[in-house]
C-alpha cells in the first residue's frame, strides 16, 4: 500500500513539475532580457539579431553543413577546401572584412551509423547556427532533401543560407512541371521573408539543357530512369516536361531503388522499347554505374544520359568500360572559357589540395559571394546580409557574371556537357538555356 | 515434510523484504535520475554558457545530441521488449518508427493528402494514434512470422524493415516520395509553441517520454504478461504447457514493442518539421540493436546505458575528437628553408598528414573500431562485463596484433 | 467415472505407427504408471494427450469433456500439467517466476491490469506470490525461491517442476521419468512426494518410469506399452508376473526361461 503511494505521488508530483518548467520556459523566452536561444517567432529573432549587431563588432561566424562522413565526402571535402581558400584569398589571410573576423566553421551532417546526411544531424546543425548568435550566413546543403529540413528553421531565425549543391526546384519556385506540391516552396519559410541562394541551376533548367542537347544528337525516343531519390526524380520531371516541349518522344518511365543486385530486367525492357537514348536522373551512389553495365551487356548501343549526380569518378569506377561515352552535364562555362581569375584559382587549389572536382569552383564561388555580401552590408546584421545577397547583380566571380534573381536562383542559364573519355570525364560542348 | 513447512515459509518472507527494500531504493534512484534530467535545462544553460562564452552554441549542441539520444533510448527500450523480453530477433524494428514517423507526418503535415479535411489535426492528437498505428502494424506485420524462431524470423523482419521505408517512398503521390512530407504543424502548449529550435522544449518532452516507456518497461516486465515473454523466450514448448498462449504473447510482444517506436518515430518526426524515407532506414533497425546488444538483452538499465554510449559517441565524442586531432594538425608548422638554389623548400611533415587524415577522414572507422572492441570484450553487454575475462581478452587480442605486425 | 478416458488412440508418422489403437483410462485420485521399453510410444502419447500432436485416430475425454484438436495451453487450461523428460525449466528465471508462470493460465491480469496495477491486479499478484512460495516449500525447494533455475542442483530441478506444473493447478499431473538420474536417497524423497501429490492434494498422476521399484511402490494401476501397442494392464502385482511383459523388457529367451524356472518353482 505504502509503495503504491510513493509511486503515483512521484508521477503526480513529476507532471506537475514539467508543467511549470514549461511554463517558465515559455515566459523565459518572451522576455528581451533573456538570451536565450529557442527563438520562437521571426520577432525575437529580428529582435536578437538587432541587439548583437549594436554591440561589439568583433567575429561573425559562417557555418557551412555537408556530408563530410560517407558517400558524398569527395565532394563535400571539395566544397570545404574551396571555400577556406576562397577566405584566405577574399581576407588576404587575416580573415578580417574591415573591423569583421570571420570564422569559418564545417559542420558534418552525415552520421558514421548512417553513412549518410542525416535529417536528424542537418536539423542539429541548423540549430547550432541559430543559437550563436554571431551567426551570419549557413551555407549548404549538399542534398535538397536535408535543405527541406534545415532552410524552414534558419528562416525563422533569419539567417542566410547560401548552397552550393540543392537543385530542387520546388525549393525556390512552384512548377507543376518538376511535381512540387502546392504548399511548396512557401511552406519553408514560414516568416515569409526569403532569405534562401544557391548557385547550383535548378533541376528543370538542367533538364531543358540536357533535353536540348539530345535534339542537337539527333536523337528523338527517350527512355527515362529515375533513382527514386528526391534529386533524380526532380531532374528526371524537369527533364520530361522540357523533353516534351521540344518534341522528344518519352517511350518509358522507370525508376530504380540503388539497391538493387542487378538491373538485367530493366535493361531487358529497355531493349525491347529500342529508345534511341537513355536519361538517367540520379547520383552514382545509387548504382547508376551498374545500370549502365548491365545496360551495355544487353547490346543496347544507345547514349546514357544524366545530370552532375554522375560527373564523378565513383560513376566511372562502377561503370568500367561500359562508362565510356556516357554524358553528364553541370551548370556553368567550360573550363576553356574561364576566366584567368578561375585558371589561377583552381591551379592554385591544385598546387595545395590536390585534384579539383566539378564542384571546387563553387566551394569558392559560394564563400566569395558571401563575403562579398557580409562587406556590403557592413555590420554583423543577419537581415542585412540577406539583403546584400538578394542585391547581388552582376557579381563578376569565378563562374562569369551573374546575379541572384528574386527568387534566390542564380542568373546563370549555361550548362557544359562531359562524356567519359579513356575512362575519364572530359568537357565536351557548352549549352545554353532560356531561363 | 509437514514439520519443514513452516521454516521456508518465514525464510521466504525475508526473502522478500530485502526485495522491497531493493525496489525502494532502485524507484528513488529512478526518482532522482528523472528530476535531475528534468532540471538539465535549467541547470546546464549557464554552465555550459561558461566553457563557451564565445558562440554560446555548446549548450544547444549537446542538448539536440541528447534529444536525438533519447529517440534512440525510447526506440532501445522498446526493441529490449521484443528481444530482450519476448526473445524474437527483430531486425526490422525501423519499419515501426517509419510507421510511426509517417502517421504524424500523414495527421500534421501541410502536404499531407489529409490537410484540409477533418482528419487533420494537432500534435497531441497525432501523438496517440501514432502510437496505436504502430501498434497495429506490429501485430498485422507479427501474425505471418508467429511459426518463426530464430534466424528465419530474422530474415524476414529484416524484409519487413526494408519494405515499409520503401513503400514509403514509393507511393509517390500521398508521400511526396524521398523528399517526405514537409511542414509539419508543430505542437503548441499553453500558447507555447515548439519549434524545430526550441531544444529545451523537446528534451522535456522527450524525457518525459523516455521516463513513461520506462515506468512502462518496468511495470510489464514483472506481471503476468512479462513473466509470459520471458517464459517464452526461455522454451516455447514448456511455456504453452504451462498454459501460455503462444500467438497471443507473441502478438502481444509486436504490438507493444512496435508502438515505442511509434512514438519514438511520431516525435522524431514532429521535432524535425518533416517524414521522410531516409530517417527510417535499416541502418536505424541495426543501430537499435547494436545498443541492445552493447547494454545487454532484456536488461533495461544497460540497455538505456548503451544507448546513451552509442548515440553520443556517434554524434558527440567522435566529431569532438576528430575536431581536436585536426585542429591540432593544422596548427603544426611546416619547416621552410631556401635551398642553396634559391628554391623554396617544405619538409615533408608525416604527422601532420597522419593526424590530417585522422581528424577528416577517420570517422567511420572509429566508430566501427569501438563497436567491434565493445563486442569483443563484453560479449554480455556493458553490465554483464567480466573486467578479468575482458583484460585477458584484450591482452589476447594485442598479442595477436602484435604477431601479424610482425 | 474415469478422470481421463483414452479411446482408440493412434499416431502415425508417416509410415510408423507410434501410437497403436491404445484404450486408456486413469481414475480419480489415482496414479497410474506407464511402462515399456525405450520407444515404445510412451512420450509421444503423453503428448498426444497434452495437445502437441494430434492423434491420427481416437477420442480423448477428459473429465467429462473431449480434448480433440486443443492447443496445448487450452489442455492446461482444462487442467492437465506435465513436466518433461528432459528438464525444460525457464533457466534464466528465479524458481518463484518459474512457478508464477506456471499459475499463468489462472490468473487474469491483462496488458492494462499489468500497467495500472489496480488493487485488484496487486491483490492477485500477492496471492500467486503467496501460492508460489507454499508450493515451493511442499515440493522441498523453500528458501530457494530467488535462486536461477539453471543454479539449482539436478534433483532440484525436477522437483521445481513439479512444482512449477502444479502452479498450473491441475486435476490431472503427467510426470515423464520424474526420477532419471537421481540417487537413491532423492528417489526414495520424491517417491514420497509423488504420493503426497494424491493424499495431501487430490492430484491424480499419470508416471512415466524406468525405475520399476518406484512404479510397483505407489501405483494403483500399470499400463504396458510395446511397440505402441498396449500389451498389458493391471495391478502392479498382475503386471511384475506378466509373461508378455517380461518378454517385452528383456527378450524372448529371458521370458521363456523365467517361465520354466517359475513352473520349477511351482512344482515344487
Amino acid at each position: 500500500m505504502k509503495k503504491q503511494f510513493n509511486l503515483w505521488s512521484l508521477l503526480v508530483t513529476s507532471l506537475i513539475f514539467t508543467s511549470m518548467l514549461l511554463v517558465a520556459c515559455d515566459s523565459a523566452t518572451n522576455t528581451p532580457a533573456a538570451t536565450t536561444a529557442a527563438t520562437t517567432a521571426a520577432a525575437s529573432a529580428a529582435a536578437k539579431t538587432t541587439a548583437a549587431s549594436g554591440t561589439t563588432p568583433g567575429t561573425v561566424r559562417i557555418y557551412s553543413s555537408l556530408p563530410l562522413t560517407g558517400s558524398s565526402r569527395q565532394q563535400s571535402l571539395t566544397l570545404v577546401n574551396a571555400m577556406q581558400l576562397a577566405l584566405d584569398d577574399f581576407t588576404g589571410g587575416t580573415k578580417k572584412i574591415g573591423s569583421l573576423t570571420v570564422d569559418f566553421v564545417s559542420l558534418d551532417d552525415a552520421t558514421a551509423a548512417k553513412g549518410q546526411w542525416d535529417a536528424d544531424q542537418e536539423k542539429a546543425n541548423a540549430n547550432k547556427a541559430v543559437n550563436d548568435p554571431q551567426t551570419l550566413a549557413y551555407i549548404g546543403t549538399f542534398n535538397s532533401g536535408a535543405a527541406k529540413v534545415s532552410l524552414p528553421i534558419l528562416n525563422q531565425a533569419g539567417i542566410a543560407m547560401i548552397s552550393p549543391a540543392n537543385t530542387n526546384t520546388c525549393l525556390t519556385i512552384f512548377d507543376a512541371g518538376s511535381g512540387c506540391d502546392k504548399t511548396e516552396p512557401d511552406v519553408y519559410y514560414p516568416n515569409k521573408v526569403r532569405n534562401y541562394f544557391r548557385l547550383a541551376a535548378r533541376d528543370d533548367l538542367q533538364g531543358q539543357a540536357l533535353a536540348k542537347f539530345i535534339t542537337t544528337l539527333n536523337l528523338k525516343k527517350v527512355y527515362v530512369i529515375d533513382d527514386s531519390q528526391t534529386y533524380g526524380k526532380g531532374l528526371a520531371d524537369g527533364f520530361s516536361t522540357a523533353a516534351k516541349a521540344l518534341g522528344l518522344d518519352l517511350i518509358a518511365r522507370d525508376s530504380i531503388g540503388g539497391k538493387e543486385s542487378d538491373y538485367k530486367s530493366l535493361a531487358a525492357s529497355i531493349k525491347a522499347k529500342s529508345p534511341d537514348a537513355i536519361f538517367f536522373g540520379g547520383i552514382s551512389q545509387q548504382q547508376a554505374g551498374k545500370l549502365v553495365a548491365d545496360i551495355r551487356a544487353a547490346g543496347i548501343k544507345a547514349p546514357f544520359l544524366g545530370g552532375e549526380g554522375i560527373l564523378d569518378d565513383a560513376f566511372i569506377k562502377d561503370a568500367g568500360i561500359a562508362g565510356e561515352g556516357a554524358y553528364a552535364t553541370i551548370a556553368g562555362a567550360l573550363e576553356k572559357d574561364l576566366g584567368p581569375k578561375a585558371q589561377d584559382v583552381l591551379k592554385r587549389y591544385r598546387d595545395k589540395y590536390g585534384a579539383t572536382e566539378a564542384y571546387t569552383i563553387f566551394g569558392y564561388e559560394i564563400m566569395s559571394v558571401t563575403l562579398t555580401a557580409i562587406k556590403n552590408a557592413g555590420t554583423a546584421d543577419k537581415a542585412a546580409v540577406i539583403k546584400a545577397l538578394s542585391n547581388v547583380k552582376d557579381f563578376d566571380g569565378v563562374l562569369g557574371k551573374w546575379s541572384f534573381d528574386a527568387n534566390g536562383d542564380i542568373s546563370l542559364s549555361t550548362f557544359v556537357v562531359n562524356q567519359v573519355k579513356d575512362g575519364k570525364w572530359a568537357e565536351l560542348v557548352g549549352v545554353n538555356v532560356q531561363k | 515434510m509437514s514439520v519443514n513447512a513452516p521454516l521456508p515459509q518465514t525464510s521466504g518472507r525475508r526473502t522478500r523484504i530485502t526485495r522491497i527494500t531493493r525496489e525502494r531504493n532502485k524507484l528513488i534512484a529512478f526518482a532522482v535520475l528523472f528530476v535531475v534530467a528534468m532540471l538539465y535545462p535549467l541547470v546546464g544553460r549557464p554552465i555550459f554558457a561558461l566553457f563557451d562564452p564565445n558562440n554560446k552554441t555548446l549548450f544547444g549542441d549537446i542538448t539536440a545530441s541528447l534529444n536525438t539520444t533519447l529517440i534512440f533510448t525510447l526506440l532501445a527500450v522498446g526493441l529490449n521488449i521484443v528481444v530482450g523480453y519476448a526473445g524474437l530477433l527483430d531486425l526490422g524494428y525501423a519499419a515501426f518508427f517509419a510507421i510511426g514517423g509517417y502517421t504524424m507526418g500523414f495527421l500534421t503535415s501541410q502536404q499531407s493528402p489529409l490537410y484540409d479535411t477533418p482528419f487533420h489535426t494537432n500534435f497531441w492528437v497525432a501523438l496517440p494514434i501514432s502510437f496505436l498505428m504502430a501498434a497495429l502494424f506490429g501485430v498485422l506485420l507479427g501474425a505471418p512470422t508467429l511459426g518463426l524462431k530464430g534466424d528465419y524470423l530474422a530474415i524476414v523482419t529484416l524484409g519487413f524493415g526494408e519494405i515499409v521505408p520503401i513503400t514509403f517512398n514509393t507511393l509517390n503521390k500521398i508521400t511526396k516520395g524521398d523528399s517526405g512530407l514537409a511542414g509539419l504543424i508543430q505542437p503548441n502548449l499553453f500558447g507555447f509553441q515548439f519549434t524545430a529550435s526550441t531544444v529545451e522544449a523537446w528534451y522535456w518532452l522527450a524525457i518525459l517520454v523516455v521516463a513513461l516507456s520506462i515506468f512502462l518497461a518496468r511495470r510489464l516486465i514483472d506481471s503476468r504478461v512479462g513473466r509470459a515473454w520471458m517464459a517464452m523466450r526461455e522454451d516455447e514448448i514448456a511455456a504453452s504447457a504451462m498454459g501460455i498462449n503462444l500467438v497471443r504473447t507473441k502478438l502481444l510482444a509486436f504490438g507493444l514493442g512496435a508502438s515505442f517506436a511509434g512514438f519514438a518515430g511520431a516525435i522524431a518526426a514532429n521535432s524535425q518539421g518533416s517524414a521522410n524515407p531516409s530517417q527510417f532506414r535499416y541502418d536505424v533497425s541495426i543501430f537499435v540493436l547494436s545498443m541492445v546488444i552493447f547494454g545487454g538483452i532484456g536488461n533495461l538499465w544497460g540497455v538505456i546505458a548503451g544507448s546513451f554510449i552509442l548515440s553520443l559517441t556517434d554524434r558527440l565524442l567522435i566529431p569532438f575528437f576528430t575536431g581536436l586531432v585536426k585542429n591540432y594538425a593544422e596548427g603544426i608548422e611546416l619547416t621552410t628553408q631556401i635551398d642553396a638554389n634559391g628554391v623554396r623548400v617544405t619538409e615533408p611533415n608525416i604527422w601532420k598528414d597522419i593526424l590530417t587524415n585522422v581528424g577528416s577522414d577517420s570517422r567511420l572507422f572509429i566508430f566501427g573500431l569501438i563497436l567491434v572492441t565493445m563486442m569483443l570484450l563484453c560479449p554480455e553487454g556493458l553490465f554483464g562485463i567480466n573486467w578479468k575475462k575482458s583484460v585477458k581478452q584484450l591482452l589476447k587480442l594485442i598479442r595477436i596484433l602484435g604477431e601479424l605486425v610482425r | 467415472m474415469a478422470l481421463l478416458d483414452a479411446k482408440g488412440i493412434s499416431k502415425n508418422f508417416g509410415g510408423v505407427v507410434a501410437v497403436d489403437k491404445v484404450d486408456f483410462q486413469i481414475p480419480e485420485r489415482s496414479i497410474v504408471s506407464l511402462i515399456g521399453p525405450n520407444g515404445a510410444g510412451k512420450t509421444t502419447f503423453f503428448n498426444l494427450i497434452t495437445g502437441i500432436y494430434e492423434p491420427t485416430t481416437g477420442v480423448v475425454i477428459f473429465d467429462g469433456k473431449p480434448l480433440g484438436g486443443l492447443k496445448p495451453h487450452e489442455v492446461t487450461q482444462r487442467g492437465i500439467a506435465r513436466t518433461f523428460q528432459n528438464i525444460r525449466l525457464f533457466s534464466n528465471m528465479t524458481a518463484l517466476e518459474n512457478v508464477l508462470v506456471g499459475e499463468h493460465c489462472r490468473l487474469n491480469a491483462g496488458l492494462l491490469g499489468a500497467i495500472l496495477r489496480s488493487r485488484k491486479v496487486k491483490a492477485e499478484e500477492v496471492a500467486a506470490k503467496n501460492k508460489a512460495m507454499e508450493l515451493l516449500a511442499f515440493v522441498g525447494l523453500g528458501g530457494k525461491e530467488e535462486e536461477y533455475a539453471k543454479n539449482l542442483p539436478y534433483g532440484d530441478q525436477r522437483r521445481l517442476e513439479i512444482a512449477r506444473a502444479l502452479g498450473t493447478n491441475p486435476k490431472l499431473l503427467f510426470l515423464d521419468e520424474p526420477t532419471a538420474g537421481m540417487n537413491p536417497n532423492e528417489t526414495a524423497r520424491l517417491t514420497r512426494l509423488i504420493d503426497q501429490l494424491r493424499t495431501e492434494r487430490s492430484v491424480s498422476v499419470l508416471l512415466i518410469e524406468h525405475d520399476m521399484k518406484v512404479v510397483m511402490e505407489i501405483s494403483d494401476r500399470v499400463t504396458v506399452l510395446s511397440f505402441g501397442k498396449k500389451i498389458a494392464e493391471g495391478l502392479p502385482e498382475e503386471i511384475k508376473a506378466n509373461n508378455e511383459v517380461i518378454e517385452a523388457y528383456l527378450g524372448k529367451a529371458y521370458a521363456k526361461s523365467h517361465s520354466e524356472e517359475k513352473e520349477k518353482n511351482s512344482d515344487r
